[in-house]
């Protein structure tokens, strides 16, 4: 049988679809369109309340990223105008800073057990004995420090005693203990700016978290241009409402896959009824002498082709339902919908899926219908 | 010439076997218009299937012009169907949405004949069976007896020696079912075997010879 005979009976064939078959489409294209919109969607409206917040919510109380440089950022911040009460270092040692006590004795802290901190409100520990660090002691030449209270009874150390912190067993500096902390850890805490002036001529590596206390939006965008060469993460309030959109936007990918895997399932009972009502037809056909290949080529042909235009169609819807949704959110938030990234990739995926599993169904319902010779002429008969 | 020899066929039914074919061998030479007679589940179709390449028998062989049909592989079979093998169904089996012009063409589409003969061809049976002016009329709106002249003309547009036809007028009525059996009678006359699947004895009696079957056994296989 020829190619062009074989495409005339498959348009023929296209344009004989019952309405109820129709419907079957109809459904597929709803599913599809909605999955395609709810994912698309699901990115934008991220997007979308991300920059509000960013622009208008004014309870931005923590920008934290990573320095490798936090000396050299301390002066940059503070050229911005970010006081430095608004700064919080959290240093990750990755080396032993070890301390000797007035009797010499070592104390070697666990990796990551010095919390340098700023004299913030942030810092608010309960103390046991003595005071919390204050702003007085956040200068270069500050020797005031805080140490937990397990460290204290361990080495029977308290309020005024002297302990000296070496890297590498130079000794750097005297520090002398002002408080001890109630909290059950070894921490112990130190101002930045003594704490960064110790590894000042050491050129021992340093990485830093920094954490910036910003009660003034604006001050986070005066960061901006600085700061968009870090790792930025934001915490407190702004956190939040991120949790919640990142919530809502996972929920919107789950109903749009699920809306994807109901299409699917809605194409392959589509595909399944095509077939049933035109079994005598298929029938017929080999009867009359038409090989296997080409009666399976005729309908998948079809089935494909519907298919393929029904996906055309749900593109087609999505884009104008995402172009109105585009401009609701553009009116109303006043922010610029950006394009989303991986729709492309999500479409073809959608696309993909089904045509692997309509043509399963297609090839399994088909199947039997073609390779039972006896049941074709049976049927032929009983029909 | 159509050789049948010693063809049963099984089909599952179930745990059980139902045989619906036992041992029959017929012969059927060239241009005979013979009648294969018998009740329901007889087994008189289930001998036609196996006869035209439909099915493929349990035990035995058929044999068309001395080759062994029933090894052949399924497009073979297609292709033999296709090429000799006309089939005319009391349920007419046309597709209701197409026009007559297109129901005749599509044995002619299926054996790859060019689309510049095929106009000729159509127009022939066309005028034979006197349904010219139904050509563009979609089979739906066709009544019982031009539906059957238009399978018949779908039977015979790709020139095939043998023609089985299955309770061809079991859905018409007496006039139709005079005029079929006259066309069928003058297929014979043009060379072709007409093999007639039927339980009307009043039809079978206007053959050349009854095969009667019965419980899938020949019983007996008498000229007229």
């Amino acid at each position: 049988m020829k190619c062009s005979d074989l495409m005339r009976l498959a348009i023929k064939e296209t344009a004989l679809q019952k309405f109820k078959l129709l419907l079957g489409l109809l459904l597929w294209i709803s599913l599809i369109t909605v999955a395609l919109c709810i994912y698309r969607f699901s990115f934008s409206f991220r997007d979308c309340l991300y920059q509000y917040l960013r622009k208008y919510n004014s309870s931005i109380t923590a920008v934290d990223y990573v320095t490798e440089e936090p000396l050299e950022d301390l002066k940059k911040l503070e050229q911005i105008g970010i006081d430095s009460e608004d700064i919080f270092l959290r240093v990750q040692n990755n080396y032993h800073l070890k301390f000797l006590t007035q009797e010499n004795v070592e104390i070697t802290l666990p990796l990551n057990n010095v919390e340098v901190t700023a004299i913030t409100s942030s810092y608010d520990t309960t103390m046991l004995e003595g005071r919390t660090l204050t702003a007085a002691d956040d200068t270069k030449d500050g020797n005031a420090v805080v140490i937990g209270k397990p460290l204290a009874e361990a080495y029977g150390i308290s309020v005024g005693d002297a302990i000296t912190a070496s890297i590498h067993g130079q000794k750097l500096r005297t520090l002398t203990v002002c408080g001890i902390s109630n909290e059950d850890n070894t921490i112990i805490w130190i101002p930045a700016r003594p704490y960064l002036s110790i590894h000042e001529n050491t050129g021992v590596y340093c990485p830093a978290t920094v954490s910036l206390t910003v009660h003034n939006p604006a001050a986070y965008y005066d960061l901006k241009e600085y700061l968009d060469s870090k790792e930025i993460m934001i915490y407190s309030e702004f956190e939040k409402g991120l949790g919640i959109i990142e919530i809502v936007s996972e929920a919107f990918w789950l109903i749009s896959l699920l809306c994807m895997f109901l299409a699917m399932f809605s194409m392959m009972n589509y595909c399944s009824i095509f077939i049933a009502e035109r079994n005598s037809y298929i029938v017929l056909l080999k009867t009359l002498g038409m090989k296997e290949m080409s009666v399976s080529f005729l309908f998948y042909s079809v089935i494909i082709g519907l298919f393929f235009i029904a996906y055309i169609i749900s593109i087609l819807l999505q884009k104008i339902v995402y172009l109105h949704f585009q401009a609701v959110f553009t009116s109303i938030l006043k922010v610029t919908v950006e394009s989303v990234d991986h729709f492309a990739a999500f479409a073809l995926l959608c696309f993909l899926i089904n045509v692997i599993f309509v043509s399963i169904a297609f090839f399994g319902k088909i199947g039997k219908l073609i390779h039972g010779e006896d049941m074709a002429a049976v049927r032929l008969q009983d029909n | 010439m159509i050789r049948i020899e010693h063809i049963s066929m099984d089909y599952p039914i179930g745990d059980s076997v139902c045989h619906a074919l036992q041992d029959v061998s017929i012969t059927i030479p060239d241009g005979q218009f013979i009648s294969i007679v018998g009740r329901s589940g007889s087994g008189k179709s289930t001998l036609l299937q196996i006869a035209s390449g439909l099915a493929v028998p349990t035990q035995g062989k058929v044999y068309y012009q001395d080759t062994c049909i029933s090894d052949f592989s399924k497009p073979l079979l297609a292709e033999h169907r296709s090429k000799t093998i006309g089939f005319i169904f009391h349920s007419f089996y046309l597709e209701p949405e197409y026009d007559v012009y297109t129901n005749i063409e599509i044995p002619l589409m299926i054996a790859g004949v060019p689309k510049a003969e095929r106009a000729a061809k159509i127009n022939a049976q066309l005028e034979r069976f006197d349904i010219k002016e139904k050509a563009n009329v979609k089979a739906k709106k066709l009544s019982g007896g031009e539906r059957q002249r238009v399978c018949i003309a779908r039977a015979l547009i790709n020139e095939p020696s043998v023609i089985f036809a299955d309770e061809p007028c079991g859905n018409l009525d007496g006039e139709n079912a005079e005029n079929v059996m006259n066309i069928l009678g003058q297929l014979t006359k043009e060379g072709k075997t007409v093999v007639l699947v039927t339980h009307d004895m009043e039809a079978a009696v206007r053959t050349q010879r009854i095969v009667r079957l019965q419980n899938g056994r020949l019983i007996s296989d008498e000229m007229l």
